[in-house]
C-alpha cells in the first residue's frame, strides 16, 4: 500500500509532530502586556480595550471564549494561569470565581464611587460593568401585556406550547434561577422551573436571539430573554415591532457583565487601570451602549432608544447573594431535567 | 457355483410389503449426473443398507428420501403416499428420522431440548415423559441437562439417534452415523442401534461405505456404483454371489483367474470345476473363456515340494494370515488361513479351491 | 517457551500505563467521593440519567435488532436483483456519527423546515408533529446510526451457518417458524449479540446526539459536571457508574450464554441456499431496504449536500473553514500516528511472546475502547490536575485521549496481521543470522504494513469524528470539524454546520471501504 521508505518517513513525521506539540504546550506568554480572558462577545469588548490601549499604551492580549469555559480553565490552570483580568457576562460566575479564591480584592475609589454596592463584590474582587434585565418578550398581536405581569404568570397551562425559553446549560437562566432561589427558596423555584419547562416543551432555544426571533416570527407567543436581544432584533428588522415587544416584570431579575483581577496577575496595577477605565464615565458609556445595556453607574444615561431607568424596578437581592446560589441553581436545573 | 455370464435386470416391483419406493429417480447437479436412473424398494420394518464408495450417490439418495433434495425425475413413495415426483411433500411433513454423520446436534440446546425439539404439539408432561423415555432407551438419562459439547462422541451419537427417534418416524435414515467413532465403540453402538431400531420395528436405511457395517446390520444391502444400483440382496448373497465384478471387488477381497469352459467343466490354473446350474445360450455357442472369482477364504493349500504354486508374501493379521500365492502363469491370488499354523514365505504348495463359492464372469477379452 | 523479559516489555508496560493511569485516577477519585456528594449526585443527576440511559439502551436495542436482523436476513436468505449492492450499501450509515444525523434531522424538522411543510400540507396542524427532541427522537437517531453493527455481524453469522442444522430440524418435522427462530436466529445468536453489544456500547458512549437533542444521559451529565461546575470528582463518580454499567452489560451476555456452545460442526460445510425471489417480492424487499436506508442515509446526506452547496455559494469555504479542516487533519493524523506506533510493541509482544505479562499489557491497553470519550477526558483531566498541572490546555492532552480511546483499534489490526504472518519466516531470518531488530524491520514490518495502515486509517477517521473528549480537552479556540458541527448545530445555525458535517461523513466512508473489501473476500467480518 505504501512504498519502501515511507514508513520511516511516517516515524519522522510523528516525531516532529510530537516535538511541535510539546513546544506549543510549554510556550507561555510572560510579557508585560495584560492578558484578558473574556467571556463577553469580542465585537463588544474589542473597541473598549483598543480605546484603553490608545489611552495608556498598555497592550492587551485578548482570549475570548465562553464565560464558564474560561472559569474552568482558570480553575484548572491554578497558579499557572497567564491571565490578568477575567471578564464575564454573568455575576454568578464571577462570584463563583471569588469563592474559589481566584480573584484579587481591590481598593478603588473610582469603583466604589461609580458602581452601586449591590452590583459588585463586597471586597470589590469583582465589579459589575453593564446591566441587563431578564424580561418577557411577547407578541403584541397575540398577548396582552397584563397577561404577563410577572414571571410566575408564565406557569399557567394556557402557555403550553406558546412559551420559549433558553437552554438550561446557559448562565442566563442559571443566574435567573439562582436569583429566584435567593428570593423565594428552592421549593418554589423548582415548581416554577417544572412549570415553564413543561410549557416550553421542545421550544427550547440555544440562544436568546433565537428565542426573540421565534417570538417575532410567531413560533411562540412569549419568551424569557435578556432585554437587549429584543432591542438588537428590532434594530436589524424594525418591521418586527408589530410582533415583538417586551415587559419588565416589577422587581425584575437582573444581571451584570463584569470583571475582576486575578490573583495570578503579574501586573495588578495595569489590571486595576483597566477595570477602573471600564468603570469610568467614558468606559461605562462605551461598554454598555453598543449592546443596548444599561451602564451600572446610574448617573450615566442609557442609549436614547432605550426604556428609561425610572420605568422599571430591580429586585433588591444583591448580585453577590445571587452568586452564592449558582451551584444550587445548576443542581436544580439538572434535577428537573431542564436542558 | 454362480454363473454371471449375462446381464441380469434388477427388477423392482412394488409389493404389499414395500415401504419406501424409488421409481425412475434421476438427479443431476449442474452438469454432473449423480443418479442416472434408479429403482429401489425398501420393505416395511427392514434394515436396509446402501453401500458404496464415496461419491457414488448414496447420500444423495438418502437426502432425496428425506426431502432435502428434489429428484429431477421419477417418484418417491413412502407408505401409501407419493412424497416426491407427482406430488411434493416437504421434509418436515414426511415423518422421517435422520441421523447425520456428524450428528448435527444443536450446540446451543441441552440434550433434553435437542430431543424435545422435534416433539411438536405435545403437552409438557407428555413431552418430558417422552424425552426421558428416549434417553432411557439410549442409556443417557442422567445427561439430559448437559450440552452436546460436554458429551463424548459415542454419547453424542446416541443423543442424535434418540433425537431422530423421538417423533416416532416411519422411516429412519442413518448417514454414516458410526464413521466418527473409534473401532471398539463403533461395534458396540452398531449392535445397540440395531437392537433399538428392531425393537421399534422402524424401517431403516443406512448409508455406509463400510461393507462390514452393512453386512453386520442389514437385512438387505444395495450396492451402489456411480449412481447405479449394482445389486440388491441379503448380505451373504452379496458376498458370495456378487452380481458384478464391482460388487465382487467392493465387498471383500476377490481374485480373478482366467478359465475356460470345456464341456461340462471349467478348466483353470487352480483346478477343474464341474459346471453346475443352468447354462446360458451364449456359452453353448462358443463363449468359452471366463474369469473365475475366488475369495481368499475359499483357497486352501498344503505344503508340497512338487506343487506348482509358491508363497511369496505373508501378512500377519492376528487371528489370521493372508498369504500371497504365485501361480505358475505368474498370476497372484490370496488365501486367508488361521494363524494357528504358519507357513513360511517361499514354500512350494499345492492349492485347492472350494467350488461352492466361485463365481464365473464373462472374460474381459 | 518461557517469555524472556526484555526492554520491549518495559516499553509495553509503559504504554499500558498511559492507558491505565487515567482509569486508575478516575476510579480512585470516584471511590473517595464523599457520601454527601453521592447523595447530591443521586438527587440531581442519577435519578434522571439512570432511567434515561436504561430506557435508551432498551429501545435502541430493540430497534437495532429489528432493523439489523431483518436486513441481514433479507440479504442472506433471499436472492434478488440488486442484492449485491444493498449488501454493502446497508453499512453506509456507519459513516455518519450520531450527532451529524441528529443535526441533519434537527435541521429538516426545524420550524419552517422541509418536515414541517410536508406535515402541514398532509395533516395540517404543525404543533401536532412529533418532536425530535424527545426520547423517541433520540432512540430513532441512535438506532439508525448503529443498526449496521447488528446487520454486519448477524449477516456474517447467518452466512456461516451450516445448513445441516436446519435440515436436521426440518426432517424432525419442525414447522417453519420454529425452525427460523430456534435454529437460524438462535444459532446466529453470537453474531447478533456481538452486534448488539457494539451498538449499545456506542449508545452509552454517545455524547453528541443526546446533548444536541437535550436528552440527558451519563455522557452528557459527565460533560456538564466538568463544564458547568468544574467538578472532577463528581464527574469521576458519574463516570464510575457508567463504566460499571458498561462492564455489567458486557458480562450479562456471558451470563446468559451460560454453558451453551455455538461452535458448529465444520465437516461438510454448506450454507443455506438463498431463495430466489420473484418480481413482486423483489420489489417488497427493495422497498424495505430503501425505507431504512432512506432514513438512515440518503435523506440526511442529501440534506447535508444541499445545505453544503448553499453554504459554498455563500462563501462558506473561507479561511476559517480551512483552518478547522487543517486543525482536524493535523490532530487526527497525529493521534493515529502515535496510536499506531505505540500499539506496535504491545501487539508484537502479544502475538509473538505469549505470556501472562504480554496478555495483561494487551488487555489493559485495549481498555480504552469500551470507555466513552467523556470518561477518558475526565480521567486525563484528573491525572493532569494531580501530576502534570503545567500540561493543562495543551494539545498533548487531546492526543492522549485519542490514543487511550483508539489505540485498541491499531492494536487489534496489528495483532491480527502479525498472527497471520507465519512465525517460521522470522525463525528463518534469525537462523540466517539476522538479529531481532533486523528481522523485525526487514521481515515482519514489511509484511504487516497493510495491517498497520488499515488501523491508522480507522483511527484517523475516528479521531476526526470524536466529539466529547475533544470538546473537553481541546486548547482554547482549537476547533475541529466535529466541534464546529456541534457548536453550530446547537446554536441552530444549520447551514454553518453543513460543510464540516459533510466532510466528516465523507471521511467516514473511507474505513467502510476497508470493511466492504473484507466482506467480499470472506463472509465473516470483524469490526474493529
Amino acid at each position: 500500500m505504501f512504498k519502501k521508505g515511507r514508513f520511516g518517513f511516517m516515524v519522522v513525521v510523528a516525531a516532529v509532530i510530537g516535538v511541535m506539540t510539546f513546544a506549543a504546550a510549554v510556550e507561555k506568554v510572560y510579557s508585560q502586556e495584560l492578558v484578558v480572558y473574556s467571556g463577553r462577545g469580542e465585537r463588544l469588548i474589542k473597541p473598549v480595550l483598543d480605546e484603553f490601549t490608545k489611552k495608556t499604551g498598555i497592550k492587551i492580549t485578548l482570549h475570548s471564549a465562553g464565560t464558564v469555559e474560561l472559569l474552568n480553565k482558570l480553575l484548572a490552570e491554578g497558579d499557572r494561569a497567564p491571565a490578568d483580568v477575567y471578564l464575564t457576562v454573568d455575576a454568578g460566575t464571577l462570584e463563583r470565581a471569588r469563592i474559589a479564591g481566584l480573584l484579587q480584592p481591590l481598593k478603588s475609589e473610582i469603583i466604589e464611587k461609580n458602581i452601586p454596592r449591590e452590583m459588585r463584590a463586597a471586597d470589590n474582587s469583582w465589579t459589575g460593568l453593564s446591566l441587563r434585565m431578564r424580561v418577557i418578550a411577547y407578541n403584541p398581536q397575540k398577548v396582552k401585556p397584563d397577561e404577563i405581569k410577572t414571571f410566575d404568570s408564565l406557569m399557567g397551562p394556557k402557555w403550553k406550547g406558546r412559551l420559549g425559553i433558553r437552554t438550561g446549560s446557559n448562565v442566563y437562566p442559571q443566574s435567573h434561577t439562582a436569583m429566584m432561589i435567593a428570593e423565594k427558596g428552592e421549593a418554589e423555584t423548582e415548581k416554577f422551573l417544572r412549570a415553564i419547562t413543561a410549557n416550553a416543551g421542545d421550544k427550547i432555544y440555544p440562544s436568546d436571539s433565537r428565542a426573540v426571533e421565534a417570538v417575532a416570527k410567531g413560533e411562540v407567543d412569549v419568551a424569557i430573554v435578556n432585554h437587549y436581544y429584543v432591542y438588537g432584533h428590532l434594530r436589524k428588522t424594525p418591521d418586527d415591532s408589530k410582533t415583538l415587544a417586551f415587559v419588565v416584570p416589577p422587581k425584575s431579575a437582573y444581571n451584570v457583565s463584569g470583571g475582576g483581577i486575578l490573583k495570578t496577575s503579574k501586573n495588578k496595577e495595569a489590571a486595576q487601570k483597566l477595570i477602573e477605565f471600564m468603570a469610568s464615565d467614558e468606559g461605562q458609556a462605551m461598554f454598555a451602549e453598543e449592546n443596548r445595556e444599561y451602564p451600572v453607574n446610574p448617573k450615566i444615561s442609557a442609549h436614547e432608544s432605550m426604556m428609561k431607568r425610572d420605568k422599571f424596578t430591580l429586585t433588591t437581592v444583591p448580585l453577590a447573594t445571587m452568586g452564592r446560589y449558582m451551584m444550587p441553581a445548576i443542581d436544580l436545573i439538572d434535577k428537573v431535567g431542564y436542558r | 457355483m454362480v454363473l454371471r455370464l449375462h446381464k441380469e435386470d434388477i427388477c423392482v416391483k412394488q409389493t404389499e410389503a414395500s415401504h419406501v419406493l424409488l421409481k425412475d429417480i434421476s438427479k443431476t447437479f449442474g452438469s454432473v449426473t449423480a443418479i442416472p436412473e434408479l429403482m429401489l424398494e425398501i420393505k416395511k420394518g427392514e434394515f436396509f443398507s446402501l453401500l458404496g464408495p464415496s461419491g457414488c450417490g448414496k447420500t444423495t439418495i438418502l437426502r432425496m428420501i428425506a426431502g432435502l433434495e428434489r429428484p429431477d425425475n421419477g417418484n418417491i413413495t413412502i407408505g401409501e403416499r407419493i412424497v416426491a415426483g407427482a406430488e411434493w411433500v416437504p421434509p418436515e411433513k414426511r415423518k422421517i428420522g435422520l441421523v447425520f454423520q456428524d450428528y448435527a446436534l444443536f450446540p446451543h440446546m441441552t440434550v433434553f431440548k435437542n430431543i424435545a425439539f422435534g416433539l411438536t404439539g405435545c403437552f409438557k408432561n407428555e413431552l418430558k415423559q417422552k424425552v426421558m423415555e428416549m434417553l432411557d432407551i439410549v442409556g443417557l438419562a442422567e445427561m439430559a441437562q448437559r450440552y452436546p459439547h460436554e458429551l463424548s462422541g459415542g454419547q453424542q451419537q446416541r443423543v442424535a439417534l434418540a433425537r431422530a427417534l423421538a417423533p416416532s418416524p416411519q422411516v429412519m435414515l442413518l448417514d454414516e452415523p458410526f464413521s466418527n467413532l473409534d473401532a471398539d465403540l463403533r461395534m458396540e453402538l452398531r449392535t445397540e442401534t440395531k437392537r433399538i431400531l428392531k425393537e421399534k420395528g422402524t424401517t431403516t436405511i443406512l448409508v455406509t461405505h463400510d461393507q462390514e457395517e452393512a453386512f453386520s446390520l442389514s437385512d438387505r444391502v444395495g450396492v451402489l456404483n456411480n449412481g447405479r444400483i449394482e445389486q440388491v440382496a441379503m448380505p451373504d448373497e452379496i458376498y458370495h454371489r456378487p452380481l458384478t465384478r464391482f460388487v465382487a471387488g467392493f465387498v471383500g477381497r476377490a481374485d480373478f483367474v482366467r478359465g475356460r469352459i470345456e464341456g461340462d467343466s471349467v478348466v483353470s490354473g487352480i483346478g477343474i470345476f464341474p459346471l453346475t446350474g443352468p447354462l446360458d445360450e451364449n456359452i453353448r455357442h462358443g463363449l468359452q473363456d471366463v474369469d473365475i472369482m475366488i475369495r481368499p477364504d475359499d483357497v486352501d493349500f498344503v505344503i508340497d515340494p512338487k506343487g506348482n504354486a509358491s508363497i511369496i508374501e505373508a501378512e500377519f493379521l492376528g487371528a489370521e494370515i493372508i498369504y500371497k500365492i504365485s501361480l505358475p502363469d505368474g498370476k497372484v491370488i490370496h488365501s486367508i488361513r488361521p494363524s494357528t499354523k504358519i507357513f513360511s514365505v517361499g514354500s512350494r504348495i499345492s492349492i485347492t479351491v472350494d467350488p461352492a463359492h466361485i463365481v464365473l464372469f464373462q472374460s474381459k477379452e | 517457551m518461557k517469555a524472556k523479559f526484555t526492554y520491549l516489555h518495559i516499553f509495553a508496560i509503559g504504554i499500558a500505563a498511559v492507558v491505565a493511569i487515567p482509569i486508575v485516577f478516575t476510579l480512585f477519585s470516584a471511590l473517595t467521593v464523599e457520601p454527601e456528594l453521592w447523595k447530591r449526585l443521586y438527587d440531581t443527576r442519577l435519578k434522571v440519567i439512570l432511567p434515561n440511559t436504561i430506557k435508551l439502551l432498551i429501545s435502541v436495542g430493540v430497534f437495532t435488532l429489528l432493523i439489523g436482523v431483518t436486513t441481514a436476513w433479507i440479504v442472506t436468505r433471499y436472492d434478488f436483483r440488486g442484492k449485491r449492492i444493498w449488501e454493502w450499501v446497508l453499512i453506509l450509515p456507519l459513516a455518519i456519527p450520531g450527532y451529524v444525523l441528529a443535526y441533519a434531522y434537527a435541521s429538516i424538522m426545524a420550524p419552517g423546515g422541509a418536515a414541517q411543510n410536508i406535515w402541514s400540507s398532509v395533516f395540517g396542524d404543525v404543533s401536532k408533529m412529533p418532536s425530535l427532541y424527545s426520547f423517541w427522537g433520540v432512540s430513532l437517531i441512535l438506532s439508525l446510526v448503529n443498526y449496521p453493527y447488528v446487520y454486519l455481524l448477524t449477516r456474517a453469522s447467518l452466512l456461516n451457518q451450516n445448513v445441516k442444522y436446519h435440515e436436521a430440524a426440518r426432517v424432525m418435522g419442525v414447522p417453519k417458524w420454529k425452525r427460523l427462530w430456534s435454529i437460524n436466529i438462535r444459532m446466529a445468536y453470537p453474531g447478533i449479540i456481538a452486534g448488539l453489544a457494539l451498538a449499545l456500547m456506542e449508545v452509552m458512549a454517545d455524547f453528541g446526539t443526546v446533548a444536541l437533542l437535550r436528552y440527558p444521559t451519563f455522557t452528557e451529565a459527565i460533560y456538564r459536571q466538568m463544564t458547568a461546575r468544574f467538578d472532577p470528582s463528581g464527574a469521576a463518580a458519574l463516570a464510575f457508574v457508567l463504566v460499571t454499567i458498561t462492564f455489567l452489560l458486557l458480562n450479562l451476555e456471558r451470563y446468559f450464554r451460560g454453558k451453551r456452545s455455538f461452535e458448529q460442526t465444520k465437516s461438510g460445510f454448506k450454507s443455506q441456499m438463498p431463495k430466489k425471489l420473484n418480481f413482486r417480492r423483489t420489489a417488497v424487499m427493495t422497498a424495505v431496504i430503501l425505507l431504512i436506508l432512506g432514513f438512515a442515509f440518503f435523506i440526511p446526506v442529501a440534506m447535508l449536500m444541499s445545505m453544503a452547496a448553499d453554504a459554498i455559494t455563500k462563501g462558506g469555504l473561507d479561511s476559517r473553514f480551512i483552518k478547522f479542516t487543517l486543525n482536524t487533519i493535523f490532530i487526527s493524523a497525529a493521534g493515529a500516528t502515535i496510536a499506531s506506533i505505540l500499539a506496535l510493541p504491545v501487539a508484537y509482544l502479544h502475538a509473538r511472546r505469549p505470556g501472562i505479562l504480554s496478555k495483561s499489557v494487551y488487555y489493559v491497553s485495549s481498555l480504552g475502547y469500551s470507555l466513552p470519550g467523556p470518561v477518558i477526558a475526565v480521567g486525563i483531566l484528573l491525572t493532569v490536575a494531580m501530576l502534570f498541572n503545567w500540561l493543562y490546555g495543551s494539545i498533548l492532552l487531546l492526543l492522549m485521549a485519542y490514543v487511550v480511546r483508539f489505540m485498541p483499534i491499531s492494536l487489534q489490526s496489528q495483532d491480527s496481521s502479525i498472527s497471520m504472518v507465519s512465525r517460521s519466516m522470522e525463525d528463518a531470518s534469525r537462523t540466517l543470522g539476522a538479529g531481532a531488530w533486523k528481522t523485525f524491520k526487514n521481515i515482519l514490518l514489511p509484511l504487516i504494513k497493510r495491517g498497520i495502515l488499515a488501523g491508522w486509517v480507522v483511527v484517523f477517521v475516528d479521531c476526526m469524528k470524536e466529539l466529547p473528549a475533544t470538546m473537553m480537552l481541546r486548547p482554547l479556540a482549537f476547533d475541529t470539524l466535529a466541534v464546529r458541527v456541534w457548536v453550530e448545530a446547537s446554536e441552530s445555525l444549520w447551514e454553518m454546520a453543513a460543510l464540516p458535517a459533510l466532510l466528516i461523513v465523507l471521511a467516514g466512508l473511507i474505513p467502510l471501504i476497508i470493511i466492504i473489501k473484507r466482506m467480499g473476500v470472506q463472509n465473516g467480518v470483524e469490526i474493529t
